[in-house]
Formats: structure tokens, sequence, C-alpha cells
């Protein structure tokens, strides 16, 4: 049969191979290069040649005893050749400075013995690791095959683990007549390297290479030669005892810095310790440690006694806040995130920094003069403020508002500075950020007359201000108010100042209305619509009013009747709700009981009758008041020349324009022309009998009209710097004014803080509105629960409320109470403290 | 030498192969042998006695078969003549060609 | 110019391929002249022969083998290259497929044609080992012995006459049951091939030919080991092996789509073949299995803990979508409902080396053998590889050894271990490994377990599909078995429900082999579960 070609060709015996397949011929060949390359004479060999003798003795199945000779023949050779020169390089003078701490021995001295001993097992080392990978390579067909069936060690394994076991745990016989107990070469190299260490930390420069080399060779060896990951010996031996040595360091280092009792020269010390062991870990030892290491640092330098080191006297962090240590805060801020990702430390000083700055402002300002001559004008000072506000109103009112505005911007300050701080040191941190915004919010809350400090200021900047500034001036003052808007709680007070003030500036056109209206805008973003709904229904009022003016006045003129001569007449028309009650006159009615409205002039009578008759005839069921407190009025007065003067102003006839408050104009109206004689007086009662103007408003009137120099166009008798009730007034023919428009200080136009009086009537109001809010939110909340305990209830009234104000509990549970007798609720039976709703 | 881009393989009967160094190193025998210090690493020349030409030829094929793919998907089988199996196993072996990894590599 | 007239453009140069093609087509007789338009004249028209005289002026082919058993001959067929051939039904309308001729060891000749050849041969250089010379009576052949006797037993005749009582009836159930079967020879698996049904004839309909839909009944017999001939039965619609004395079921099983029932219940199954949930996965025909009761391995759930067992559906999709992301998916056109699994849980991986040497700490049982103790599970979101591989295993993106690289090139070793293997020579391999001087020790177990799995028909890597005679890895899964059913809505949204056999959990998941070709073919670790009764 022809030969097919793919018939399986049999192994065909060795072409030239002359070498015996036996054992020990074998055996000969590979003892012989063993031995060459530990004299490392290597480069004559084969490879192949060596290579195949092993694998023919593997193939004879003699693998086991051929792993054994290895073995042996390594040992062996580690004992004849490798150990005497290791044992020489360990002299007593070594042991006794590594092991004993003998004193008086110099670092110097130290480090030069330590260094020639570890460069003695480097070297020794590196020649067994070189061999020992070579032989590997040899013996590869046997570590492939016989090794790994049998689930041996490596041959690798097995002899780089001679050095562990020959060298590191070798302990010289116990030689040392020094030490009581033996020791191994391993404790020496331990013992050098943390030496060296601890030198180098001192400042010494050693070979850290050499280092980095003794700990890599303890990373390539393992507890046994079962190799797993985690037993390798520098894992197990060294770094424990290196992090204990370094624990020990840093603990001493750390009562050292605490006694130099320096906080920003501890933050600087403890960033270039973390700095120089991770670069240690890079360099000299293993980056394994890397994170070990610094948590030793951490703990020792940081966490150890950082309370202590942050309320140290004079450097502690109270300092590096109040003077803007930016750069220690910043490295106080990392060390502490590495440590505590809470970082409470830090939270609660800025906390209570933030609280004891803001409470500092509250103090300086009850502290501060602010009126130079006058003493103890002070917003806090309640009774005699009443007093000086009298006697003096106009001082006192500015003094306030000079301390409002103070208040503010020192908070403003205040804050710029924690913000600073937190973009500069704090890395922007939320925590921390969240953390200081409620403590402002806290002490801005705390301070009781914040609202309305806040009003003020605004109304201040807004009046006087802006005019003439640039639109980044008014974006800075729109900002600074929004801010401060956020951190208060009592909002609704807020609104209350704001309406009040927001009128009297829009009824006297002291502020542009594109800005109030822009400031109103970004409340209304900041705190919602239903903030925001009676100014913009106040804004809506000047605006409805301005149609409304011009079409009556287009009606007047078509009329033609040529009867309303002279007075002209400029009119807003206010919604009763969007106005503050004080500006619609319904306070004083309060006051003093309904004494009816005031009596205006016949001439402006007439003006009021045309203007009404037109404004109801297409709205029909509205009611118009006339609300003389809130107007003002331009006066033209004639002074006839006085006779018997021949010179100076008197001697002519004199015409003034004067601007006074409608009252004004009703009181002066009451000296015009043909109606008095030219001496004749009216008493205080006469002028109120005549007029029914309330009696706050009517001294106050009669004050400006009198009193002051520059507008003292009635004479009181007798001269006094206050008006009373006892008083007489006269026509002052008198009246010279160096300027043709005269502007009758008008005490309503100012705002000013209120005094004690005034404050607790605002809040009594305040109050009653809040019943009111209260009320409606429970209604609200059982209409829709129908039955609720006492505690829910009351947290769900908290929560419906917190945008606007922060109720107080007692005040919930009265109006509970309230309602439950005016049967909106009941008490669920048997349950003291749940509530049912009665439809 | 040593670093030279290709490495000769000499069979027992004389034969030479230049093969690619990397190609070659897929063969942790041949690896070994680069990599220490002995003669062949020196000489970039690796002679191998028990191996005639056409057996050698076959692993120096499968070398560049394997270069060729090493970083490919879906390769194809390279073609082994039945009647060189049992020679090839044996030279997979001797080379340690046998997807066995050694964990030092 | 465009609008004139223009001649229409010539047709583009033929390819040369196709002038070629042409030209041979003038060289034979008109087409017409052979496929005359008369009526059928002769009975034998009927002959699938007839079908063999082609139009296109082939040699007509020559048959040999009997009447019933005719089959074309093929002038050079190779020597029983493959040592399973498959059967096809024949078609009526087309020819069959040119067979190529079967080798088999006639025992009773006393020569192996295979190696005839090589015995005589001198020029080859071929000195066998003493001990290689001695391989015909090496252990593996007894077994064949007992298979393939020279002279059909009592059983086989049996076997051969139902099945041809069917191919003659054109019945499509072969109940070959209770015949104390040992194995079931090629012979009747391949009379069972050439079951084709009798057409149904509907008047006025040109009549087709549908494929066979063979029922092969084989329950109660004495089968030891998987009668893997009828492998090749393409067509089985319907196979029983039940209560026989089964320890294994070949991976090739995989290949008989067509099943619609399958019973191997009271056997001594140890576990299935992994290439079984071929048959097992939405799309597949499977409607009914039986597999209890066996002897399968069981899960040793003491240690389970909340990751380790796959209580929901969601999870056991998430393990399989993630393990087999190349399973192809089948786009339902309409519903449907079959049987399906769900992972339950699974054992560490085994991984082996090139040289089937087990490297992890984790080993399977061995097949045949004890039932023994439950299998160590392991749990979904963890994965125990072998600690010296593990960093190459998990970042395998630079792949260049064919451990890590299931795709990439095989190690020399495998290829010639293949070539060897598929060989007609392959016992001479077998020998050779098992006992040569110059063999290494471990060599024996590796070839003796590709020759296995070569013979069972091969095995696929379970998650790359790719063929491999040398496993890397393999892990138990134990999975419940089910019934899905899957609807699909109007808008072509699929709902789907999976209802376990046997109700609720009252059997134990049954065990699958799984198989990786390289250490990367392996399953996914899950994520840990979020407990989400600890988030409420």
């Amino acid at each position: 049969m022809a030969s097919r070609p793919n018939k399986i060709r049999p192994i065909r015996r060795p072409i030239m191979s002359k070498d015996s397949n036996e054992f020990t011929p074998c055996w000969e060949i590979l003892k012989n290069a063993l031995t060459d390359i530990h004299n490392k004479n290597a480069s004559q060999l084969s490879f192949e040649h060596l290579y195949r003798a092993s694998y023919k003795i593997v193939m004879k199945k003699k693998g086991e005893l051929l792993y054994n000779h290895v073995k042996a023949f390594e040992e062996q050779w580690f004992r004849h050749h490798v150990l005497p020169p290791i044992a020489e390089l360990v002299s007593a003078n070594l042991i006794s400075i590594a092991l004993l701490q003998v004193p008086g021995s110099s670092a110097h001295e130290r480090r030069e013995t330590g260094e020639r001993f570890l460069r003695g097992i480097r070297s020794t080392w590196e020649d067994h690791n070189t061999s020992m990978n070579m032989v590997a390579d040899i013996l590869m067909y046997l570590e492939r095959t016989y090794v790994s069936e049998s689930r041996q060690p490596s041959i690798f394994a097995a002899t780089i683990g001679l050095f562990r076991d020959h060298i590191l745990r070798n302990d010289l016989g116990g030689s040392s007549e020094q030490l009581d107990q033996r020791f191994l070469i391993f404790d020496i190299l331990n013992a050098v390297v943390l030496d060296l260490i601890n030198m180098e930390r001192d400042g010494d420069i050693i070979d850290r290479n050499l280092l980095r080399q003794i700990t890599s060779m303890l990373e390539a060896l393992y507890e046994t030669d079962d190799e797993l990951e985690n037993t390798k010996l520098y894992l197990t031996v060294f770094e424990p005892r290196f992090l204990s040595a370094s624990q020990g360091f840093y603990k001493a280092e750390c009562e050292k810095l605490l006694r130099e009792g320096n906080a920003s020269a501890w933050l600087r010390h403890t960033q270039r310790r973390l700095r120089e062991e991770q670069d240690r870990c890079d360099t000299s030892l293993s980056i394994l440690t890397t994170d070990k290491i610094a948590s030793v640092v951490e703990q020792e330098l940081i966490v150890a006694k950082l309370n202590d080191f942050l309320a140290m006297e004079g450097s502690g962090m109270k300092n590096m806040i109040d003077h803007d240590h930016h750069e220690d805060l910043s490295i106080l801020y990392q060390l502490i995130c590495r440590v505590d990702k809470t970082k409470n430390a830090l939270k609660t000083i800025l906390q209570s920094r933030v609280m004891d700055l803001g409470l500092e402002i509250e103090q300086t300002l009850k502290n501060t003069d602010f009126s130079a001559p006058a003493p103890g004008a002070d917003a806090e000072d309640a009774a005699e403020g009443e007093e000086k506000a009298k006697v003096q109103p106009l001082s006192a009112a500015a003094q306030q508002t000079a301390a409002a505005i103070k208040w503010v911007d020192d908070v403003l300050q205040l804050k710029d500075k924690f913000d600073n701080l937190s973009k500069i040191c704090f890395n922007e941190d939320l925590v921390l950020q969240s953390a200081v915004t409620k403590s402002f919010s806290e002490f801005i809350n705390m301070f009781s007359r914040s609202s309305e400090f806040v009003s003020l200021f605004i109304d201040d900047s807004l009046k006087r201000g802006l005019k003439g500034k640039s639109d980044e001036d008014v974006e800075v003052v729109l900002q600074k108010a929004i801010i401060l808007l956020r951190y208060l709680a009592d909002r609704d007070l807020f609104e209350r100042y704001h309406q009040k003030h927001l009128a009297r500036r829009l009824l006297h056109s002291k502020s542009e209305i594109h800005i109030e209206k822009e400031l109103v805008r970004r409340m209304r973003a900041e705190l919602g619509n239903h903030f925001t709904l009676k100014f913009e229904g106040m804004f809506k009022d000047m605006e409805l009013s301005k149609d409304l003016l011009e079409s009556y006045r287009d009606h007047v003129r078509n009329l033609g009747d040529p009867d309303t001569k002279k007075i002209d007449l400029g009119i807003h028309v206010l919604t009763t709700n969007n106005w503050p009650p004080e500006v619609m006159g319904r306070s004083a009615s309060q006051e003093e009981g309904d004494r009816g409205d005031c009596i205006f002039p016949p001439a402006i009578q007439r003006l009021q009758a045309s203007f009404s008759k037109y404004y109801l005839d297409d709205r029909n069921g509205r009611v118009l008041t006339f609300v003389a407190s809130a107007g003002t009025a331009d006066v033209k007065c004639a002074f006839p020349k006085i006779p018997g003067k021949t010179s100076g102003p008197l001697s002519k006839d004199r015409r003034y324009e004067l601007n006074v408050s409608t009252y004004g104009m009703i009181v002066l109206d009451l000296f015009n022309n043909g109606e008095l004689e030219d001496d004749e007086r009216l008493s205080f009662e006469d002028i109120q009998t005549k007029t029914n103007i309330p009696t706050q408003d009517l001294i106050r009137t009669l004050g400006s009209l009198s009193i002051p120099p520059r507008s003292r166009v009635l004479v009181k008798e007798p001269m006094s710097k206050s008006v009373k009730p006892t008083d007489k007034f006269g026509f002052n023919a008198q009246f010279v004014s160096k300027t043709i428009k005269i502007k009758a200080p008008v005490i309503s136009g100012t705002s000013k803080v209120e005094d004690v009086e005034q404050r607790k009537e605002t809040e009594r109001k305040n109050d009653q509105t809040r019943a009111h809010v209260v009320d409606a939110a429970i209604v609200r909340i059982m209409k829709q629960r129908k039955e609720l305990s006492h505690t829910q209830l009351t947290t769900e009234v908290i929560s419906q409320l917190a945008g606007r104000f922060k109720p107080e509990i007692s005040m919930i549970k009265k109006r509970i109470e309230d309602l439950l007798t005016r049967e909106y609720l009941e008490r669920i039976d048997g349950d003291i403290a749940a509530y049912r709703y009665l439809a | 030498m040593s670093d030279s881009k290709y490495i000769t393989l000499v069979s027992g009967d004389g034969f030479e192969f230049v093969v690619l160094r990397e190609a070659a190193l897929v063969s942790p025998t041949i690896k070994g042998m680069l990599r220490s210090p002995f003669v062949e690493a020196q000489t970039g020349r690796c002679t191998f006695p028990e191996f005639n030409a056409i057996i050698l030829e076959k692993v120096v094929d499968y070398f560049h078969y394997w270069h060729r793919n090493q970083d490919k998907e879906d390769v194809p089988d390279m073609e082994i003549p039945v009647e060189m199996c049992l020679e090839l196993l044996m030279a997979a072996n001797y080379f340690n060609l046998d997807a066995k990894p050694t964990p030092r590599d | 110019m465009a609008d004139e007239p223009t001649l229409p453009t010539l047709p583009p140069p033929l390819p040369v391929g196709d002038r070629k093609k042409r030209r041979r087509n003038l060289d034979s007789p008109p087409t017409q002249s052979s496929a005359s338009s008369d009526p059928a004249f002769f009975s034998s028209d009927d002959d699938p022969a007839l079908d063999n005289y082609h139009h296109n002026g082939r040699r007509k082919k020559r048959y040999v083998g009997t009447w019933f058993n005719q089959q074309p001959a093929s002038s050079d067929s190779a020597m029983g290259e493959e040592s399973l051939p498959s059967y096809p039904p024949p078609r009526r309308n087309r020819p069959p497929q040119p067979q190529k001729r079967e080798f088999r060891r006639q025992l009773d000749s006393g020569v192996w044609m295979g190696t005839e050849g090589s015995l005589t041969d001198t020029d080859d250089s071929f000195d066998l080992e003493p001990a290689a010379a001695k391989f015909p009576v090496a252990s593996p052949r007894t077994k064949v012995l007992v298979s393939a006797p020279p002279t059909f037993s009592p059983q086989e005749l049996a076997a051969q006459r139902i099945a041809r009582t069917c191919v003659e009836r054109g019945t499509e159930q072969v109940d070959l049951s209770s015949l104390s079967l040992e194995t079931v020879s090629p012979e009747v698996v391949k009379l069972i091939s050439e079951i084709s049904p009798i057409p149904t004839v509907t008047r006025d309909v040109a009549f087709e030919q549908r494929d066979p839909e063979i029922q092969l009944y084989l329950s109660q017999n004495l089968f030891r080991s998987f009668p893997t001939a009828i492998l090749n039965l393409e067509h089985l619609t319907l196979l029983s092996l039940r209560a026989n004395n089964l320890d294994q079921i070949p991976p090739a099983i995989g290949k008989l789509t067509n099943l619609e029932a399958l019973n191997l219940g009271q056997n001594f199954i140890r576990v299935f073949p992994g290439e079984m949930l071929n048959l097992l996965h939405r799309g597949s025909k499977l409607r009914n299995l039986g597999f209890q009761p066996n002897r399968f391995w069981q899960p040793d759930t003491t240690i389970a803990t909340a990751d380790t067992i796959a209580t929901t559906t969601a999870r056991s999709d998430e393990y399989d979508n993630l393990t087999y992301p190349n399973r192809p998916t089948t786009k339902l056109e309409s519903s449907w409902s079959g049987m399906t699994t769900k992972i339950h849980s699974r054992s560490a991986v085994q991984f082996m080396d090139g040289t089937h040497q087990t490297l992890s700490r984790f080993a399977l049982p061995d097949i045949p053998g004890a039932r023994g103790a439950p299998i160590e599970l392991e749990s979904l979101t963890s994965l125990a590889v072998p600690k010296e591989f593990a960093p190459k295993i998990r970042q395998s993106t630079t792949p260049t050894n064919k451990a890590f690289n299931p795709k990439g090139a095989r190690s020399l070793f495998e290829l010639a271990l293949r070539a060897g293997i598929t060989s007609p020579q392959v016992e001479e391999v077998r020998a050779w490994a098992l006992h040569a001087e110059d063999a290494p020790r471990h060599f024996s177990p590796v070839v003796e377990r590709a020759v296995k799995i070569h013979r069972e028909g091969g095995v696929r890597c379970a998650v790359c599909g790719r063929d491999t005679l040398i496993p890397m890895a393999q892990w138990v899964e134990f999975r419940r078995i089910g019934r899905t059913t899957i609807t699909v809505d109007a808008d072509g949204k699929e709902v789907e429900k999976f209802t376990e056999l046997g109700g609720a959990g009252e059997e134990l998941p049954v065990p699958f082999l799984m198989v990786g070709c390289s250490w990367s073919c392996i399953p996914a670790k899950l994520e840990k579960e979020v407990d989400v009764k600890g988030t409420t």
C-alpha cells in the first residue's frame, strides 16, 4: 500500500544529542552551572544546554530529585559563601548602636555604621536575587511541570526564601553578651532603618536609595514560601515597627509643639510632616505605607490635641479669624478635612465666633454715642429716649437712623469677612457655609430690632443716597438688602416696616420708583409672591393715581370752570389694604377715639367735592376718604410790608412759597387774610376746634410753623421750644426768609427708629396680624386633616409659616384655645392633646 | 547584538532561522534564554540540537502566526500537518507553548 | 444630443469566471432535450435515482447498496474522515447529498483500516515504540467491542427490524423501548434517518415534501452511555431515554434543536451539559422536558447568603445577560411558550491550565462517580480566581495569551493536539501519550479528555461560543427549570411570565456544567443587591 501523507510521524531520536539522559551527568552539568552563576561566571554558559539538562531530568520523571538537589545545593552555598561576610558586618559596635541605643554615639557615627551594614545586606541580596532568577529560568521546565503538579513552592520562592531563613532570621548563635535575649539580624536591620529615618526627620541627609532597596527587598520576601500577598515581610514585620516608632516620635513632637504654644507654627509643622512622610514613602519606603503613616501623623499631630491647639491663646483659631490669617486657616481646613469629614471642631469655633462678633456689634451699638452733643439719645434706652425724642425730635431720629445703618454695615462687613474666609480658606465648603449662615441668622434674630433696622437701612439708602449714584452702587445696596433679608426670621415684621417706610417714600417722592420696583422684584424672587403683594399694590396705586390725576385735570379744563383758580390738586388714591394703617390715618383715630375727620378750608372742600364727583362717577360703591395727615401743600403767602420799616426786607411786600403738610395748610388757612386781625392770637384749643386736627399732629404741625426760625410764619406765645396746649399763636408779619421757597420741616416725612412706645405698638399690631395668620393656618390644616394631635398640629403650623415668621409655641397654643372657644375645633374625647375640625 | 530586532534559531541539523525577537518571546523558554546573561543573550543565537529543521520551521511559523494575531480576535487556526502532530506536541512542551502562564512572566 | 435616440447600452462584459461557465454549458447538450415534457412513463419514475439526471450535463451518479438503502457511490470518498456522519433526510425534489463512505472498524477482520497502511508502510521513518505497537489491546477498545459486535445481536436485529418497518411505512414514531438495548448502532440510526413521511396529497395541490418529525422512544433499555449516534438525527422531535442507566449526557445534545419533547428521567445523571441550555431558551422548540428522578448534584444551600441565590427573576436575568452577552436573542413575532431556565446559584469556578491541571482551590467532582457531597456555592457577587493570575484575568484588555484572550490564537500545543485528535489516527496519539517513554507525564490526561470531548461532538465555550478541546475553566450552574410564556401585545411589547416546574420550589434546581475556553470566559460578577427593605 502506498504511504499516505497524513500518517503521524513518531518522535525521532534526537539528531545529534550526545548527552546522556541519565540523572547524574545532567545534574553534574547543572551543579557546575549553579556554581558559575553564583560566582558571576554565567556569561560562558549556554542556556539551552542547561535548560535541556533540567528538561531531560524532568522527562525522566526525576523532577522531585532535582528539586531537592537544587534546594540542598543552595542551602549549602549559603552556609559557606554568603553567611560569613554578613556575620562579619554585625559588629559589637553595630549591635550596641542599633539595639542598645547606647548614648554618646554621635549621629554621624551611627549613620556611618548603619549604612555600612545596610549596604552589605543590599549587595548580598542583589547577588542572591539575580542568581535565583537565573536559576529559576534554567529550571523553568521543572517549575512548570513538577513543581506546579506537586503543589510545592516554586523553586524561586524556595531559594529566595533562603535569604529570609538564613540571614534575616539568623540569630548568629546569640553571640552578644551585651544582650540578655536573643536577637535576629532582622531586628538589627529594622533598628538601623528606623534610626536612619529618625535622623532624616531631624534634618540629616541619609541615603534614601539604600533605604528604598532594603525595603523593596523586604517587599519581595514573604513569611513562608507560599508567598501569600499579605505576608510580605515588609508588611508583617517592618511596617508595624515603623508605624509604632513613628507614633512615639510624633506623640513626643506634639507635646513639644503644645508647649511652644503657637498654633500657627503647629499648623505649618504638621503640614510639612505630612508632606515629608508622603515623600518618604515615595522615595525611601513603599507606597503601601503611604496611607497608614499619614493616618499615624494625623492621629498624633492633629486629632490628639486638636482642641488644645485651636483654643490656644493668642494664636488659636479665634486669633486667626480675627486677624484674617488666611493662610493658617487654609492649612487648618485642609488638615481637618483629612481627619474629620464633619469638621465639627472647625464648625463649632466658626459658629461661636460669628455669634460673638455678632453680639459685639450689638454691644458696640449700645455703647456708641450717635448724638455727640446730646447724651443718652439711645435707641435702646427706653425712658430717656422718649424724653429726648420730644425735646429734640430731629436729632434723635437722625441718631437712630445712623445706629441702624451702622448696625447693618457692621453685619454686612462681618458677613463679608466670613464669606472671604469661606472662599479663600475653606474651599467654599458647604458644611461650613451653612453653619456660618445659621449662626448669622441666629444672632441677627436675637437682636430684637433687626427687622426695623434692615428696613431703615433700605429707607436711608434709597432716600438719600441713590440720586446720582451709578447702577453699580445701586446694585450693591440692593444686594446688601437682600442678603440681610435672607437672615431675618420675622419677615412679617420687616414687611410691616418696609410697607410703612415705602409708603412715606412713595407719597413724598423721596426715591426713584424704578429702584424701588427692582428691590421689590428681588424680594419676590427671594421670599415669594405673598410677601410683596402689598408693595406691588402700592406701586399700582401710584401709577393709577397718576393717570387718574391727568384725566381729572383734563376733565377740569374741559369744564372750563374758572372757579378753581389758584388751587392745583395733586392726589393719590390709595387702596386701604395695601398701605400701612398709620398712613391711612387709622392709627390716630384709634388713639384718640373717633374724632371724625379734620375740617378742611372751604376752598379745599370744594375741590374735594369736585374730585369725589369725578372719581365716583364711574366707580360706584367706593368710598373716598381724604387723609390729611399724609399730604403736603405748597402755600403761597404774601407778607405785607411792615409800616415804618424803610430798609431791609421788611420794608417791602414779601411773597414766599411755603411747603407744608396738609395739616399745616389747614392751620395756615386760619390765619389767612380777612378773618383775623393782624395781631389777633388764636389759642391752641381754638385752632383744634376749628380744624379738628388730632392733638399729636397739631402739636407737630404748629411746632414746625412756629419754632424753627427758618419757617416761623407763626408766632407763639410764650416763645419756647415746645408746643403746649396753652400756647397762643398769631401771624408773624415780620417773617423774613432768604429763599422764596421754604420747606417747613415735616416730621412725618422722616423715617426714624421708633421709640419704645411706638415699638410696642408695632409689635402689638404685628402680633394681632400674626394671630390672624396663625388662626388661618390652623383652620386650613384642620380642614384638610380633620383630626390631629396637638404636637402634629403645632409642627405643621410652624412649617407652614416658616417662610413668614417663626410663631411662638405659646401663641399657637393660645390660638388653638381661642379657636376651641369659637367652636372651629373641638377636643377629641378622652384625648386632651388632640383636636377635631368642626365643619 | 542583544537588542537586535531579530534573533537566530539554529536547528540540530544546522539550519538557521531568523526570527523576529518579539515573536519568539511568546515562548517562555526563549524568553528566559534571552533574559539571563547567558551565551544566547549575548549572541542572539539560540541552538536547539534536538530539533530538526522541519519541526523548528513549524515552530518558527507558529511564532510569527502568534505574533501576527496576538491582538486579534476570531483568529483562524494555523494548519498543522497531521503527521507532525506528535513532534509538535513535544516541541510545544519544550518551548512551553501550552497556554500555561507562568506567574513570574 | 440627449434627445437623440441612442442604441441601448451593451451589457457589461461578463466576468471571466462566468464566461467560462457559459462555455461549459454550451458544450453540454441543450437542456431542453434531457428534460422531457412527457408525462412519467415508467413506474420507476419514483426512483430517486432519476433525479440524478442532471440538466447541466454532469455525469450520471452511480448508486450502491440495496434497493432500500441506496446511496450514491462516490468515486473518491475520503476514508471515514468524519467519525460521525450526519444523515439528512432524503428529499424528493433534490438529489441526495453525495454521501461519504463510512469506514468502520470491522473487528472480526482483525484489521483496522486506519492503521493498515501504516503497519505495512516502511518508507516513512516509522519506528513506533514497542508500547505503541501494542495498542490494539489498549483498554478503550473493549467498550467498542461490546457495542459493535461482528454479528448483530438479537436486540440489534430487533431494533433494525422495527426501524426498517418504519421506513417502509413512513411511520415517524420509532418505538425501540424495552428492547434491552445497550447502544443504538449506526445502522439503526441510518435507517431512521431515511424515514420520510407519506405526504398528504390533496387534489389540485402540488404536494410538498415536509420535513420528517421523528419520534424516537428508547425508554427502558440498558444504555449506560448516551447513544451518540442519534445526535445526528437532525429531525428528531421527540426523544425518550427514560429509565436507562445513563450517568451523563453529551454536550452535543444541544444540536437537537428540533426537539419538542425530551425525557431523561429515571437515570443516574449527575449534571446536564451547559449546551443543553440551547434547547431551553426563549424561542426554542422544546415544550416538554422530563428530568426527574436522577442523581443530580445538589447545591450546598447551608451557607447560602442573600447574594448566593438569585431569588428574583430580574436578578437571574441580570446574571444571564452579563455572563452570556453573546447569546442570540430571538426576536419573537408572536406569542411564545416553552421551556426555559433561570439561574438559581452557581459553584465557584474551577480554573485549569493548558495541561488540564487545576490551579484554583475549587474543583468539581469527577463526572462519572459518586454523587458526593453537595456542591459548595459561591456568591453571585464574588468570584474567586487563582491569586497569581487574578490581575491578568481582571484586566484582560491586552490579551497576549490564549488563557486570557478567548478568541485569540490557540496555543501550539492545542493546535497540534487538535490535529492529532481529529485525525483518523487518534488512537495512535492516545497510545503514545499513555505509554510512550518520551511523552511527558501530564500529556495523557489532556489527550484523554480531548478525545472524549471530540468523540461526544465537541464542547463549546459557554461564554464566547468557540469550540475547545482544552477547557480552561468550568463551573456548575444550578438552574430552575420552568415554562416561560411570552405574549406580545399590540404595541409589540412583550409580557413574560415564568412558572417553575413542580410548583413553588419543591424541586431542587438542576445542575448544568458550564465550560469556558479561557480564563476570561467565566461568570460575571453581579453588583451587590441593594437591600430594598433597608431603605424603606
